[in-house]
Parts: C-alpha cells; sequence; structure tokens
C-alpha cells in the first residue's frame, strides 16, 4: 500500500480492511455462491441459473450449490434437469427430509404441468423412504394426482389407509369428500364435506375453502332430490364471496326442489338443526323469519297479483326461493349463476299464477341475455387479440420467478370476467407461465445485442491494448499456490560452472544421437486465435438462432392460451343463447296463452 | 363491472385451485380436464430452449466479464447483513471519492439478506491494482421497530489492498458487540484458484 495513502488513513481513523480471507470457488464461502443463494431468496431464478452455470464450468460445483442448482432449475419451470440432479444427489445424501421435499416439489411441478402418470409413478417410488413428517403432504398430493386421473377409488384408500385424518389438513379433507362421493360412497363424502364446511376459519384462503365445500355439497345434495338438506347447506355460504351467487341460484332451487329424506349421519346438519354460527353475512339470514313475508314482492318491482290456487307449503315455498332470486338478479349480470336467476323469477312468478309479471320479467330476461350475448362477442374479439394476456405479461416482463410467479391481479379487459374459472386451473395457469418465460427470456436474448456490442467496443479500445505485460504477468503469477508439497521440496537450483560457453557446443552429435530436424506439437498449430472478439461474434449468431426459436415458441404457446380462452367462453356463450332459447320459448307460451285469454292474473 | 370483486373473486378461486376439482360444481362428478398432449409437447421444447437461453447467458457474460472487467481490475462489491430482522433499504458506496452509486431494496430484496444468509453482489467496477479508499452507507430499521422510529444509519471508511486478480469485498452489516450497534465491516476475500 502507498504510503501516503496509509499515512492519511490513520490520520482520519480510517480502517482497513481485515485481512484477506480464503475461499474455494464454488463453496459455501464463495461470495459468488452466497450471491446466488441471494438472487434465490430474491426470485430470481434465471439469473441464478445463469451464474451457478458459470461456477459449474469454471470449478466443481458444492454439493450445496449442486442442491441450489437443482431448486433453481425447478423452480424455473426445468423439472427436466432439476430431476436427474435430485436423483444424484440422493445418492450421496443422508437428509432424507430435504430430499423428500425436493421430490414432492418436483412430483407437484410434473401434476400441475399435466404429467399425471409421471408424478404418479414418483410419488409412489418414494413412498419407501419418505420421511413422516411429509406422509400428510404425499398423502395430498397423491390423492389429487390420482383424483385427476379418475382413479376415486385409489385417491380414497391414498387418504384412509394410513388412518391419520387428524393430521390432513381442510384441503385434503374436502378433496377426499369429493372423492368418495364421487366413488359412489355418498354418505362418508357429504360428511367429511360437511366437516370442512363448518371448519372455524382463520384466513380467507379457510373461507373460500368453506364456502366451496358448502357449495358442492348444497348441489350435491339437490341433484339427489334433497331440497331440506341443501337448503341449510347453502344457507351458510357467505353472501358476499366468490360462491355466492352460485349458492344463492341453489338456495331458490333447494326451495322448490322435494325436501327429501333426513340425512342419517349425525354429522350432516338438519335443516331444523342449530344454526350455523360465523362473523361474516351469510346466506342463511336471507331467509330469516318475517324477511319473507313482507315485502319480497315489493322488493321484486312486482305489483300485487291473484295467486293460483297452490298449496301454502307449495307458495311459501316459492316465496322463499323468489327472495333469494331477487337477491341474485341485482348482482353481477354477467355471471352465469345471474342469468339462470333471471329464468327463475319468472319460472316462479308463473307458477304463483303472476303471469304477466312473469311475462315481463321473461322480456327482461332476453334484453340482458342479449346484452351479454354482445358483451360475449366483445370479450371473444378481445381474446383473438390476446389483450388480457398481453396486458399480464407485458407489465411483470423482467420478472425471472418462472414456475413460482402466481397471477396476483387480473387486467381490466373484456374478457376478464368471463375467465375467471379458466384463470384457476392449472392448465392456463402454466401455459401462462411458460408463455412469461419465453416472452422474458425473448426480452434477455434482444438486450444481448447491445451488450455484446459494448464488448466489442471494449476489446478494440486503446486502453484495453496499453495493458502493461508487467500487469499480466503478475496477474498470471499472484497467489499462485506452489504446487509441491512439504515431504517434496522443490529441486534446489545451483549455478553450474562447467558447461561450455555459447558457441561451443556447435560440433556434430555423434551418430544416431541427432536431435529430430522437427519437433511434431501434439496439438497441431491452431488455425486461428479465439479471443474475446471472435467469441462475441460467434455469440451473435447463437443470438440470432434463440431470436427465432423463442419467438416460434411464443407464439405456439399463445395460440394454446388462446384456444383456451375461446373454447371456454365459447361454452358460457352457448349457455347464454340456451338460456335466451328457453326464454324466449317461455314467452311464446305466454304470449300464446294471453292471446287465448287464459292469462287470468290482473 | 366491477372489476375489484371480480379480481378478488379470482384470487380466491386461484387460493383454492389447489384442490382437485375447481371445474363446473354443476356437474355431479367435477373431474380436472385432461392435459392437452400438444401442450406438453410445447412443454417440453420450451424447457428445452431454456436451457439453451441459460448456457448462452452463461457464455455471453464470461465473455462480457472478461471484456469489460478484466480480471487484474475487476474488483466485485458484496453486501450481507448478519442482524437478525434488520431491513436494510438504503445502501451506497463511493471509491476514491468518486461519485457515490446508490441502491434502494423493497421488501423482497431486504428479506432475501435475511433468509438464507445470502450476499448481493451490489458493484461491479474496474480498479487498478493498488490502494484504494471506500466508503459505504446505509439506512434500514428493524422489522419490529414502530412505524415513528428514526431509521438506524451507518457507514464505513476503509483501504484496501486492489491486486492483480478478482478482487472481493465483503461489506458485512453486524453489530460488533452486545448492545453495540449497528455497523458495517468489510473483509476482502480470495478464491484458491
Amino acid at each position: 500500500m502507498k504510503p501516503s495513502l496509509l499515512l492519511l488513513a490513520a490520520s482520519l481513523g480510517i480502517s482497513t480492511a481485515y485481512a484477506a480471507d480464503v475461499y474455494t470457488p464454488g463453496s459455501v464461502k464463495d461470495p459468488n455462491f452466497l450471491a446466488v443463494q441471494y438472487q434465490t431468496d430474491e426470485g430470481r431464478y434465471f439469473s441464478s441459473l445463469t451464474e451457478l452455470l458459470q461456477m459449474d464450468r469454471e470449478s466443481k460445483l458444492s454439493s450445496d450449490a449442486r442442491w441450489l442448482l437443482a431448486e433453481n432449475y425447478l423452480s424455473f419451470g426445468m423439472g427436466n434437469k432439476a430431476e436427474p440432479i435430485y436423483r444424484e444427489i440422493a445418492q450421496t445424501t443422508n437428509d432424507q427430509l430435504m430430499l423428500g421435499r425436493a421430490r414432492l416439489r418436483l412430483a407437484e411441478f410434473s401434476y400441475q404441468r399435466g404429467y399425471l402418470d409421471e408424478s404418479r409413478n414418483a410419488l409412489l417410488k418414494m413412498q419407501e423412504k419418505l420421511p413422516k413428517q411429509l406422509v400428510e403432504q404425499w398423502q395430498d398430493l397423491l390423492s389429487r394426482v390420482l383424483m385427476a386421473q379418475g382413479r376415486y377409488n385409489e385417491a380414497v384408500s391414498v387418504l384412509t389407509n394410513l388412518d391419520n385424518a387428524g393430521k390432513q389438513s381442510q384441503y385434503t379433507r374436502y378433496n377426499l369428500g369429493v372423492a368418495l362421493i364421487n366413488d359412489g360412497r355418498a354418505p362418508q363424502g357429504r360428511d367429511l364435506l360437511d366437516r370442512v364446511g363448518r371448519m372455524r376459519v382463520m384466513t380467507l384462503e379457510d373461507l373460500a375453502l368453506r364456502d366451496k365445500a358448502n357449495l358442492t355439497l348444497g348441489w350435491h345434495f339437490l341433484h339427489n332430490q334433497l331440497g331440506g338438506s341443501a337448503k341449510a347447506i347453502f344457507g351458510r355460504v357467505r353472501s358476499e364471496g366468490p360462491y355466492s351467487n352460485r349458492a344463492l341460484l341453489g338456495l331458490g332451487w333447494a326451495e322448490l326442489a322435494p325436501r327429501g329424506a333426513k340425512q342419517e349421519h349425525s354429522d350432516v346438519v338438519d335443516p331444523d338443526d342449530k344454526p350455523f354460527f360465523s362473523s361474516f353475512s351469510t346466506l342463511g339470514v336471507l331467509l330469516r323469519p318475517g324477511f319473507v313475508d313482507n315485502d319480497i314482492f315489493k322488493r321484486a318491482g312486482l305489483r300485487n297479483f291473484r295467486l293460483e290456487k297452490l298449496g301454502k307449503t307449495e307458495e311459501a315455498a316459492l316465496k322463499r326461493a323468489l327472495v333469494a332470486w331477487v337477491t341474485l338478479i341485482n348482482r353481477d349480470p354477467m355471471d352465469p349463476a345471474v342469468q339462470e336467476g333471471w329464468l327463475a323469477i319468472p319460472y316462479s312468478l308463473d307458477k304463483l299464477g303472476a303471469h304477466t309479471q312473469a311475462l315481463q320479467f321473461y322480456e327482461k330476461a332476453v334484453e340482458n341475455l342479449e346484452m351479454n350475448r354482445k358483451r360475449a362477442d366483445t370479450a371473444m374479439n378481445s381474446i383473438k387479440q390476446g389483450r388480457m394476456v398481453e396486458t399480464i405479461v407485458r407489465r411483470e416482463i423482467n420478472v425471472e420467478n418462472g414456475w413460482e410467479w402466481k397471477l396476483t391481479d387480473l387486467p381490466d379487459a373484456p374478457e376478464t370476467y368471463y375467465l375467471q374459472n379458466l384463470l384457476a386451473e392449472h392448465r392456463f395457469q402454466e401455459a401462462l407461465k411458460n408463455y412469461r418465460d419465453t416472452r422474458m427470456m425473448a426480452h434477455n436474448i434482444d438486450g444481448w445485442t447491445q451488450r455484446i456490442d459494448a464488448m466489442e467496443a471494449a476489446n478494440l479500445s486503446p486502453e484495453r491494448a496499453s495493458v502493461t505485460p508487467d500487469v499480466l504477468v503478475k496477474h498470471a503469477t499472484e497467489d499462485r499456490t506452489p504446487t509441491w508439497k512439504d515431504d517434496n521440496p522443490p529441486t534446489e537450483l545451483r549455478s553450474e560452472d562447467t558447461l561450455s560457453v555459447p558457441g561451443a557446443y556447435d560440433a556434430p552429435m555423434p551418430d544416431g544421437n541427432a536431435a529430430p530436424a522437427k519437433v511434431a506439437l501434439v496439438a497441431g498449430t491452431p488455425d486461428k486465435a479465439v479471443g474475446n472478439q471472435e467469441k462475441a461474434e460467434a455469440l451473435k449468431g447463437r443470438l440470432q438462432a434463440l431470436q427465432k426459436s423463442l419467438a416460434d415458441a411464443s407464439d405456439e404457446q399463445s395460440k394454446i392460451l388462446q384456444t383456451l380462452a375461446i373454447n371456454e367462453l365459447t361454452g358460457q356463450k352457448k349457455q347464454i343463447e340456451k338460456y335466451l332459447v328457453e326464454a324466449r320459448f317461455a314467452l311464446a307460451r305466454l304470449y300464446d296463452r294471453q292471446m287465448k285469454g287464459e292469462l287470468n292474473d290482473k | 363491472m366491477p372489476l375489484k370483486s371480480c379480481r378478488e373473486a379470482v384470487r380466491a378461486l386461484i387460493v383454492v385451485a389447489s384442490c382437485a376439482t375447481s371445474g363446473a360444481l354443476w356437474a355431479e362428478v367435477p373431474v380436472a380436464p385432461p392435459p392437452d398432449s400438444n401442450a406438453l409437447k410445447l412443454d417440453q421444447t420450451i424447457q428445452g430452449l431454456k436451457d439453451q437461453v441459460l448456457e448462452f447467458n452463461r457464455d455471453a457474460t464470461a465473455v462480457e466479464q472478461d471484456s469489460l472487467y478484466p480480471p487484474y481490475t475487476r474488483t466485485n462489491v458484496f453486501l450481507g447483513v448478519r442482524l437478525s430482522g434488520m431491513l436494510v433499504k438504503e445502501f451506497s458506496v463511493t471509491f476514491d471519492g468518486g461519485q457515490p452509486q446508490k441502491f434502494t431494496f423493497d421488501d423482497t430484496e431486504s428479506l432475501a439478506f435475511l433468509l438464507h444468509k445470502g450476499l448481493r453482489r451490489v458493484v461491479r467496477l474496474n480498479l487498478e491494482p493498488g490502494p484504494h479508499r471506500i466508503r459505504a452507507e446505509f439506512s434500514g430499521q428493524f422489522a419490529d421497530a414502530k412505524p415513528d422510529a428514526l431509521p438506524i444509519t451507518g457507514n464505513l471508511e476503509a483501504v484496501f489492498d486492489k491486486n492483480y486478480n478478482d478482487t472481493d469485498l465483503q461489506l458485512m452489516l453486524v453489530r460488533t458487540g452486545f448492545m453495540a450497534a449497528p455497523s458495517l465491516t468489510l473483509q476482502q476475500v480470495r478464491s484458491t484458484r
């Protein structure tokens, strides 16, 4: 260190750096490895992988670095690369818990991507050495894979064989309930769904799951003509939530469906059983005494009418159904449940004898449904332009978290609403992640064009050429550890004073000892130098090829997303058209009766 | 359309998507749609492409480092935090009295310092072999501090010797003693290579 600077440092009380510590490249002390760890924790898997691959080329990666490499490959959506590294680690590691977690994560990746057979095989293979702490997680994942394959019976076996229901999560119980019902063991399935539907909630996710369990169970009861049980279950769903519209629709139909037999299982709540307590407002409060009788027709905007000769019970049921549906039709008109509500109200009115009012409601329903059909057309055009997907991708173009990426916010596009359910499905989410990744990589590769130009400029700059040989020699020889060991000291050099002076040994060698005229180089002479400039030039060719491949993959992935969205929307549009046909048919029937003077209400 | 409620609804739907039955609840037997073979084929292609892009980045980064930061001048500065719950918000570093390079960290970045004791490479620059002065400053706060608590700040000035090979400087935010205020330390490390 220069004495002047040292003096300055001493006078200012400036500290000096601690003595240099030595690290083995690729080890846990290597700051480059720790920088990779930081990037991983930040969710920058692409950058982490780039650095790890660079470290791997320069020196052998430590086992910690190999582990991180596999984790990053998987997080970036490269299960194919992660799997052999995990397999290799499995040969040497003693940490079965960490390995088990990694294998579960890999199986989850395969499941979400749609490689169901691979996921199932991997899970069955790991069963033998499965650490106890991972049993429930393993059961949950394997059951989901089996259910996705339609193997409900096997899914039930996986979830029940170990007799550990007390340790299972509510999500697992929900899945077991569905699997049991689909496997023909309805009473057991209902029991489980009922328990999930009554669980104590701690988070918003719990609330969503509870509502979903109640909705599933409620519709299951309805399909089985058990209106009484369905009504109680629908009544538990929150009045405002992602499932509330469908529950309102079901609640109305439950009033009109046959009441059905009382459920035998003691755990299933009977309609007359104790009320469901919750700090959130639930749909059950809609049907509280007094709320139905007083003003339902007023709230529906209906003037008084004379009722058909209905039984008191039927009339009361229709009135209660109307309560649910009148609430429903004031909600988002794009929701299919709301659309069905528009048809359900005039159906009830017609039954109650309010034919003219029914006719008016059918006319309104047609108007609303036509409007929705137009909206669906607009959404379809928007899908074809890829607006929603493009907005999602563009606002996080540089985010490198690959498979770990989560859709947390939605753009304001015409198709957004219609695709809510599809957006939550793995087949769409995984395709979207791949599309995002291709766009992110294309952006990265495009950025290299300028960076390569900067490299070439640096390589040709006069400053670069002015480096003295002394610096290069010091760079090459500094900190080099001698190759000998203590027990094998270097050969000592000594001066030789018996040699002839230069030129004195020009005499020809004795026969047979002549040196070969030419020394053959084993490796041959290189055709050309491969320096940084040549390497930069070669990168340009690879860059162009990658740009094309990424653009092709991106287009193809975009088409898959578009097809999924179009199919989804087409299904919803068909449903709207089906409702329209029903509404128009009912209208025609009512007009016909009106013409014939058969509508007797005034 | 009330977009906000729509967004909330989708968030909740995504949350429960881990259940196997995210299909229509109208159906008696809700089954997840079968995977599309074209989608799986494309996924394989994209996984292969990712590999190629990563290899390209590895090679290009190596050439870029050699071209822009020759080893005899290359200097890397890393920042780490070894104080539980300490969230670094701002950091700056200056060499030989030059312009400071400033950094602001968001929550994800601040937390990443603490998760597995990783280091962030804050600066890579060229310095001639020989002695140099470094000045670093930080500002942060403990995660459990009161909202109106003043930020914790500190700085470090030091002299280090840049050698003829890669020089790695580790700036670490630590507490040097029990009850001592958080402060920065500097350590120079080198590879055995």
